[in-house]
């Protein structure tokens, strides 16, 4: 089996590199360009902790292959953080004491934040949907919808 | 993981990816969203398997209305289905609720309405729905195309009726009906979960308000999805109210229902009569 | 200290003891930064992988290694060969780390490999060829005790045993490795006397634990003939101990250093693929990496065991309960699973605490089966034999008329008495159970929301408590840093709640600075941490707490005496305080911590003189344990062999609404309150977050949760289909932590890391109380509810 060269857009930079036909988004960000924020949980869509934004839309990268992402624009969640400033979401999640084992925070974090570049006012209903795909063990995310809220919040003071 | 890749190829053109299909025979395998590739995997289906063909790029991403019917683009995904209003008209509405009951918004996102078919499991709920409102698929090969009945697409759990060198390009679905509607309901264990049992139905009544057509369709049921016949027969030309209701509550399921891991033959039975209540109320609701 | 005293300092204004302080690991949790043990990488590094078996019970005829080692990018193949010829265990040395000659459960290990890339390493696990004979296997507690059973261990009375809580097997019964039970009183006597007896029978299913960071190992074997082993674990000092005697290599050889933890609930207390690891890198002369799929984390780690209770009670027409008898049989897999053999045999008991009937007979049998080892899991014993009682105290309340918080009052251990086990208690029962049914009421009346057919309301209560192992010790080390931030060395590992931060608030509490003042050396390392036992029992708060207090304390005195010179005082009339040594009858007399430091003599650092370092250690533990005939702290003769027997109980109160849905089965939780008796909160944040945790991981267990088993091969090892609660099933959940001070705890604290899974109890009672059934297992699938509800 041979390589193949790809571009990707993580976190706005442009990436090249070289990845099995076989492999997934999750591995090639976790062990080709070290961005191990992603995690593995369970390899099949089941736990949501490998969740990333390609395109604006959340999506499992432990299933979604990586040549599939080829010129595609993906978020992680180191790419929230930037220049040593919490983005809204992520201190919205301290904030709501949403933080145990953090296992689970960076995924449930990038459904938030997919959910909100979407939806900027999403009902309960839609807090719902959007956290289908994430479990937690230490607390099964009872206090992500208020991270939702005070995000929402920290938002608007941002832009104010 | 039980495979192996040559390679991912990601075809520009139908053409360009039917050849493929047709040269490599049985060792190329369609992956559109790519959701059930790790349960194709774990079943060791995928052996022999050396190159997956991605069909994201063939334009096959669309809804357009036309005058045989409205026609679903194999690689339209279940969030585009949720957040197009097309889907919540009555005579579609099955579809809409089946893809937003999809567990996982992470694979709402990704997963596809023709991947849906072409996996045939009978307890996803998008193929279901599917079969509720009779909805006809389009298959294409280098040697010509082919439209059948969904429901004639699923031979068994994971084994659909269709050929390797074939691609499902679109879903076909009839188009909107007066005095008609549809509904979708699945009985889980979560929230969000996968269906212990479901029940699609589409509901079509004439001027007076009898019935003129019904379908109902039982997920999980059966290892493919289940026309349950049995509802048209006793409905046909009548008034639906309680005692119908009742009557063909006794009478379904026709089938004994497959055992699950969560729920046995049994409680299948008693709660397919409560959730088909359940849903013909809703879809007549919907009518008037 | 007399109560009056306690109760004095507990209400003193505290400078940040009960401050809901920002976790110290939320920043780097939030931003991807925190690495776990799953994202560890080294240089040269191999990836492992394990071979298991493929059926349940036989004898391993033949294994060929051959096509796997000719793979290329393999670089090792070990079998049962391979590794050191002796069993090892926590507590009953009863498995090899690889099968040598026979195979117990499909998931138990008979190959492992390292390669180059994981990829290599899975096809390489997949071309070993396995030839079995099969065995008649058992996968039922009570089956497995009949005469004519398989037996799984033939050899087990030669089988080594730990020197503390080794397992008793005081009598011959097939498949048996570990006993306990408690006296108290007479319980025929009692029973000859009731007015009413309710007898019946519970079962619970298999639970994972479901942590979603699955064990993950990088060990190294070194040059000098050592082991480094990076591992996600709640126990370095134990993984440590329980590796050493698996590899046969003296505790000092091996290093254990635990990054973050990605939650273990009790699964994470013993060794899984470390050992393979170790012995891969020792024969490869590179670090192995071994990560567990999600499927082997349910098939190949512990489990919470399957069990089934036999209750009978007798009470007095005013609801005493006269007599309470148990049997309960522990489906303990096919090995003693770290300490899981004692949690559930020797430490279930402590569910009796809560009650004092007149008189007791308990007795467990943990019986081997051809199923994955038992493992402690979040509240372990108590929260298993409570669902059974609290059922009880409902079913009594209802056939004697009686309101079923008022039955629970009548039957308490009071404060200051003795509790069934003649331990002083200290925990007030009735005010978790009162706080929680008010907080209930309250919030039922506010809403107007009634339910229509076909869903039907309940109410459920269940009064319990969550005991602390005892003895465990913990060890702290606190050290005066040059730019006087006091510097905690702690052997400690953070799997989530918070620990860290807690124990930085008691630090800072201790020398009054801000929390940035206060700095976590390391992480959990067993090279430079102290010793700590684990990260288990809801033990940390009140063992490290009370050892850093001690440290602390002992820190400050040397501080003062260091300070005394310099300040010209007596070090008894100095107190160490903001920052500064400080004079008590001369507030101008004072010194900056720092500036207790001499600058370098050629200036390049600065430096204390005389020993150096102004550093201080503590330890802490409470002396503990039974009478193994009784179960008591008295002999049958009535002699005091121990003051206790565990470290302190953490009592919860839970009242739940439930409404049931009558045609399918359905059960929606509408409300919850879960109140813990936190003995003095050190932070609430973190105190609630555990509550809230907990009491999910309740609901989850009640309503959803059960490893399925089919001729000993798993049905659900995946997420799929084994049903954890998801953030949409959650209901409004009220945590409340009420203040009863625990005399020996740090500032009167208890801990609260199980206790709100007891929720896990109330909800079967306020099914129950909807449907007019009662039920008798858990978890309470839809399926069982209709079942019950066509009897």
């Amino acid at each position: 089996m041979s390589k193949k060269q790809i571009k990707l857009i993580v976190n706005g930079k442009e990436e090249i590199i070289e990845v099995n036909p076989y492999e997934s988004l999750l591995k090639v960000l976790r062990e080709y360009l070290g961005l191990t924020g992603a995690k593995r949980g369970c390899d099949y869509g089941g736990c949501g902790v490998c969740t990333v934004v390609v395109n604006g839309k959340a999506v499992y990268s432990c299933m979604y292959p990586a040549i599939k992402a080829e010129g595609k624009e993906i978020t992680t969640v180191e790419g929230l953080y930037k220049n040593g400033k919490l983005h809204p979401v992520q201190k919205a999640f301290i904030d709501a004491n949403t933080v145990q084992c953090g296992y689970s925070i960076p995924g449930a974090i990038m459904s938030a934040y997919a959910l909100l570049l979407n939806n900027p006012n999403p009902s309960d209903e839609d807090i719902k949907e959007a956290f289908s795909g994430n479990l937690c063990r230490c607390s099964a995310g009872y206090y992500w919808p208020e991270a939702i809220k005070l995000a929402i919040k920290y938002m608007k003071q941002r832009e104010s | 993981m039980h495979y192996e890749l040559k390679d991912y190829i990601k075809p520009k053109t139908l053409e360009e990816a039917l050849k493929l299909l047709h040269d490599y025979k049985g060792a190329a395998k369609i992956i559109a969203g790519g959701t059930v590739i790790h349960e194709l995997s774990e079943r060791n289906l995928l052996e022999g398997v050396e190159y997956f063909v991605d069909i994201e790029n063939l334009g096959l991403n669309y809804v357009r209305i036309e005058k045989d019917g409205l026609h679903i683009g194999a690689t339209t995904t279940f969030n585009q289905i949720v957040n197009n209003s097309l889907f919540t008209k009555p005579s579609y509405y099955a579809l809409y609720l089946a893809a937003k009951g999809v567990s996982s918004y992470q694979v709402r996102n990704v997963a596809t309405i023709g991947g849906s078919v072409c996996s045939s499991i009978s307890f996803l709920d998008v193929p279901n729905a599917l079969v509720a409102l009779n909805a006809k698929a389009k298959l294409v090969s280098l040697n010509g195309e082919r439209i059948e009945n969904v429901e004639n697409l699923f031979l068994g759990m994971l084994n659909p009726n269709i050929s390797e060198d074939e691609i499902l390009t679109e879903i076909i679905l009839p188009l909107e009906e007066t005095k008609t509607a549809s509904y979708y309901m699945k009985l889980t264990e979560r929230a969000f979960d996968y269906a212990i049992v479901s029940v699609g139905i589409k509901v079509k009544l004439n001027e007076n308000g009898y019935v003129e057509n019904i379908r109902t369709v039982f997920g999980n049921v059966q290892p493919t999805p289940y026309i349950e016949n049995k509802v048209y027969e006793i409905a046909k030309g009548k008034y639906i109210n309680e005692d119908l209701i009742k009557k063909i509550m006794e009478e379904i399921p026709s089938v004994e229902p497959i055992d699950s891991i969560n729920a046995s033959a049994w409680y299948k039975k008693k709660v397919l009569k409560v959730l088909f209540r359940d849903a013909l109320k809703e879809t007549l609701e919907m009518i008037s | 200290m007399n109560k009056q005293a306690l109760i004095e300092e507990i209400e003193k204004q505290y400078y940040i003891i009960g401050k809901p302080v920002e976790r110290i690991d939320a920043k780097p949790k939030v931003t991807g930064e925190a690495i776990y043990g799953y994202d560890l990488v080294f240089p040269k590094m191999l990836y492992g992988k394990i071979k298991h078996s493929s059926i349940p019970h036989g004898i391993i005829k033949r294994i060929d290694t051959s096509k796997a080692e000719s793979l290329p990018g393999v670089r090792a193949v070990i079998t049962g060969k391979d590794i050191p010829d002796h069993r090892y265990g926590l507590v009953l040395f009863d498995r090899y780390l690889i099968a040598k000659d026979r195979v117990r459960f499909i998931g138990e290990a008979v190959a492992a490999v390292a390669a180059d890339t994981p990829e290599i390493a899975e096809k390489a696990v997949n071309l070993i060829e396995v030839e079995y004979e099969e065995l008649p296997a058992v996968f039922d507690p009570e089956e497995a005790i009949k005469q004519d059973a398989p037996i799984l261990h033939p050899d087990l009375r030669k089988y080594g045993t730990s020197k503390v809580s080794a397992p008793w097997i005081p009598f011959d019964m097939p498949n048996l490795n570990n006993y306990r039970r408690v006296v108290f009183g007479n319980v025929e006597e009692s029973f000859k006397k009731s007015d009413v007896i309710v007898e019946n029978i519970y079962e619970t299913s298999m639970v994972q634990h479901a942590h979603l960071e699955p064990q993950s190992c990088v060990c190294i074997y070194n040059y000098d003939d050592t082991f480094t082993v990076y591992t996600s674990t709640q126990t370095p000092f134990r993984l440590r101990f329980e590796l050493s005697l698996a590899l046969n290599v003296p505790e000092n050889r091996i290093r254990v250093v635990s990054p973050y933890v990605g939650g273990g609930f009790g699964n994470k207390l013993t060794i899984y693929a470390e050992p393979i690891a170790c012995i891969l890198s020792k024969k490869t002369r590179r670090p192995v990496k071994i990560v567990l799929t999600r499927e082997e984390v349910f098939t190949f780690t512990t489990v919470r065991p399957p069990t089934r209770i036999y209750v009978k009670d007798g009470a007095s027409r005013d609801g005493k309960i006269l007599a309470r008898q148990v049997r309960f049989y522990i489906n303990g897999g096919a090995y003693s699973g770290g300490s899981g053999i004692a949690v559930y045999t020797y430490l279930a008991a402590q569910a009796l605490a809560t009650y004092k009937p007149e008189s007791v007979k308990f007795e467990a049998f943990s019986i081997y089966t051809n199923l994955p080892p038992q493992g402690p899991l979040r509240g372990v014993g108590p929260a298993i034999l409570d669902f059974a009682f609290e059922r009880q105290m409902d079913i009594l309340a209802k056939k004697l008329g009686l309101d079923p918080i008022e039955i629970r009052l009548r039957n308490i251990s009071k404060q200051g008495e003795e509790n069934i086990y003649g331990e002083i208690v200290d925990e007030d029962y009735s005010k978790v159970l009162l706080t929680a049914y008010d907080a209930l009421m309250k919030k039922i009346k506010e809403s107007n929301e009634e339910p229509t057919h076909p869903w039907k309301r309940g109410i459920g209560y269940a009064l319990s408590s969550k005991y602390s192992l005892a003895p465990t010790a913990s060890s702290a080390t606190v050290k005066l840093r040059e730019d006087g931030v006091i510097e905690v060395f702690i052997g400690s590992t953070e799997i989530g709640m918070g620990n860290y931060t807690a124990m930085q608030q008691i630090v800072a509490e201790e020398f009054q600075i801000p929390m940035e003042r206060v700095s976590i050396a390391a992480a959990a390392d067993t090279e430079f941490s102290p010793f700590d036992e684990a990260q288990m029992s809801s033990r940390t708060t009140v063992s490290l707490g009370n050892a850093l207090v001690l440290a602390c304390r002992k820190l400050k005195r040397k501080i003062a005496e260091y300070a005394a010179n310099k300040l010209n005082e007596d070090p008894d009339h100095l107190e160490v305080k903001e920052g500064f040594v400080v004079s008590k009858r001369n507030p101008d007399k004072k010194i900056r911590l720092e500036d207790l430091f001499a600058r370098g003599k050629i200036r390049t650092g600065t430096f204390l003189e005389g020993e150096g370092e102004l550093i201080a250690s503590a330890n802490w533990f409470i002396q503990a344990g039974i009478d193994k005939e009784t179960g008591r702290i008295y002999d049958k003769y009535g002699n005091k062999v121990f003051e206790r027997v565990v470290n302190f109980y953490t009592p919860t109160g839970v009242a739940s609404e439930v409404w049931v849905n009558v045609e399918t089965g359905h059960i929606k939780v509408k409300r919850l309150v879960t109140v813990v008796d936190a003995g003095k909160v050190i932070n609430p944040k973190l105190v609630e977050g555990q509550i809230i945790g907990g009491s999910a991981m309740g609901i989850s267990i009640a309503l959803f949760e059960g490893l399925q088993w089919q001729n000993g091969y798993a049905l659900n090892p995946n997420f799929a289909d084994y049903k954890l609660i998801q953030h949409a099933d959650l209901p409004e959940i009220i945590a409340i932590a009420t203040e009863t001070p625990l005399p020996h705890g740090p500032f009167g604290a208890r801990g609260v890391g199980e206790a709100g899974l007891l929720v896990s109890d109330a909800i079967p009672n306020a099914v129950s109380n909807a449907i007019g059934k009662e039920v008798k297992k858990i978890p309470l699938m839809p399926e069982y509810i209709l079942k019950l509800l066509a009897e």
